[in-house]
Formats: structure tokens, sequence, C-alpha cells
């Protein structure tokens, strides 16, 4: 390691630190590709359980299963994909994060 | 950033360019490790099983290290054989994002390389440049996801895949800084 890899680790971190600033905060609502649900629904073969304002999906016919694995969603910026079946869950806030509810 | 001892342009310099025939059997040799690479570790994720289907990415040392001795196109080519692979045994969704996480950091490692030999003065290793080619890899990915989800949502993980990618590329840049150091390219 040179100083100029520790430069660029240091620049990464503080890219993806800057990205997290970017996640969205608020009360949550569900969203499945796009579209906003309140119960919990089907799409493209994925069976998707919504609970109130997390969700989380129960079982999808592809392979890798990432989906089902990333286990509830409950905060906003909160994402499943299941790409082989091109179906997004995701958790979108009401508001965009301030840098103050990070600090504090 | 290369001692004398492995730096081409040092001892070494008298380096005859390689024949058609010998640049065919090393792309070949690259190309079948990065698949062998990528078999390999087709065992390991299970154990780790990490969101979002974050891997090692083992299969890139054999990316980085044809960039680094066989040059750009070498390391292009073995990525396109990869995402060949993941197509011909995963489907189209993991070859479309094979090519776009191999491409674009092959291209990325590809140029640092050379451009961090010519100006050696900026100091950062193959540990440092496979950092930025694994966030790049990651975020490629994320990108052409982007695109064949139709929305923007994909991006909240961006965090978490630029963190892994660096991880993983700090990784397999380590591992072709050492391979480099002992092995006469």
């Amino acid at each position: 390691m040179k100083r100029g890899d520790i430069l660029i680790a240091l620049a990464l971190l503080a890219l993806a630190g800057l990205a997290l600033l970017l996640r969205p905060s608020g009360a949550g609502g569900v969203y499945v590709n796009g579209e906003a649900v309140s119960g919990s629904v089907t799409i493209n073969e994925v069976v998707i359980e919504v609970d109130g304002s997390r969700a989380r999906v129960t079982d999808s016919p592809c392979r890798d299963k990432l989906c089902v694995h990333a286990g509830w969603l409950d905060r906003p910026g909160d994402v499943a994909v299941c790409l082989p079946q091109r179906v997004i869950v995701e958790i979108r806030g009401t508001a965009r994060r301030q840098v103050d509810g990070v600090a504090g | 950033m290369r001692d004398k001892k492995t730096c081409r342009g040092g001892i070494h310099a008298a380096r005859r360019p390689l024949t058609p025939a010998q640049k065919a059997a090393h792309w070949g040799i690259l190309s079948a490790l990065a698949l062998a690479l990528s078999w390999a570790e087709s065992f390991l994720a299970p154990f780790l099983n990490l969101p979002m289907g974050v891997k090692p990415g083992l299969s890139n040392i054999a990316v980085m290290m044809a960039c680094a001795a066989l040059g750009l196109p070498a390391g292009l080519a073995v990525a396109a054989a990869k995402a060949v692979f993941a197509g011909l045994t995963r489907g189209l969704t993991a070859m479309l994002l094979s090519a776009s996480g191999g491409i674009v950091s092959a291209l990325l490692v590809g140029l640092l390389l050379k451009f961090s030999i010519q100006h050696s003065a900026f100091s950062i290793t193959e540990t440092g440049v496979g950092m930025l080619g694994g966030a790049a890899h990651n975020m490629a990915q994320l990108a052409v996801a982007a695109l064949l989800m139709g929305t923007p949502g994909v991006f909240w993980a961006a965090p978490w895949l630029l963190i892994c990618g660096a991880i993983a590329g700090a990784v397999t840049g380590t591992a072709v800084r050492l391979i480099r150091r002992h092995v006469r390219q």
C-alpha cells in the first residue's frame, strides 16, 4: 500500500458515505416496480408480503433467490431486486434525509 | 511502483514482441484461468451469502493479470470470455451484468496500470488500481440493473456495492501485485 492507494480508499469511502446521505427518510411506503402497494402481491411469479410499511419477498422462481435473502425491508432506501424476474421492491421515504438526521 | 528486477524496462529490456501463436496461447490460458476461478468461486458463494449477491470476484485476477502483462486488449478479451461463460451457464441477465462490470473495470484497470507505470511519481500500486476497478465494476452493473428494471431504485444499494467492490478489488489487486513480483512477465 502506498499513499495513492490510501487516498483511493478514502475517496471511495467518502463517495459511499455521500451516497448513503442521499438515501430517503421519513415514513416509508412500499413500492413494487415503481408503484405503491398496500397489500401482499404477486408479480412475475414473485410473491411479495406487505405488512404496513414493511415488505419482504417470500418466494421467487429465480435461481439465486437474492430477493428472498434480502429479508424484511423496513427502512426507506431498503431494496430487494429480482433481476431475472424483473421485479424491484423498495421502501420509499416521504422526505430526503437531512444531514442532521444522520449526525443525530 | 516496481523494483528493478521486475521492471519491464530494466534488466529484461530485450523483450521480443509475441508471435501471433504465443499471443493466442497467453490470451487463452488467462481466459481459461478466469473461467476456472469463476467456477471455483461458485462453491464459495453460498458460505459467504452476502446481500445483493456480492461475490469476491476472484476471476478478475486473470482479467487484471492480462491487463498488466499483455495489455488492455487482452484484458478486454478475458472479460468478454467471462461474460460468454456467464451467459452460457446462468442466462442473459447474468451475461449482461458480467459484460458491463467486466468491460468497464478492464478498461479502467488497463488504462490505470499503463498510466501509473508511465507516471510513477503518483504512487499507486495494483492494490489501489484494483479498488477503483472493483468499485467501477459494481457501479457499471448497477447502471445496467437500473436500465433492465427501468427504475433508479436499485441505486439505493450503491454505498454497499461501492464498499464491497473496493474491498474485493483490493484483494484482487494485491494478488496481482504479488504474482507480478514473483513471476517474470
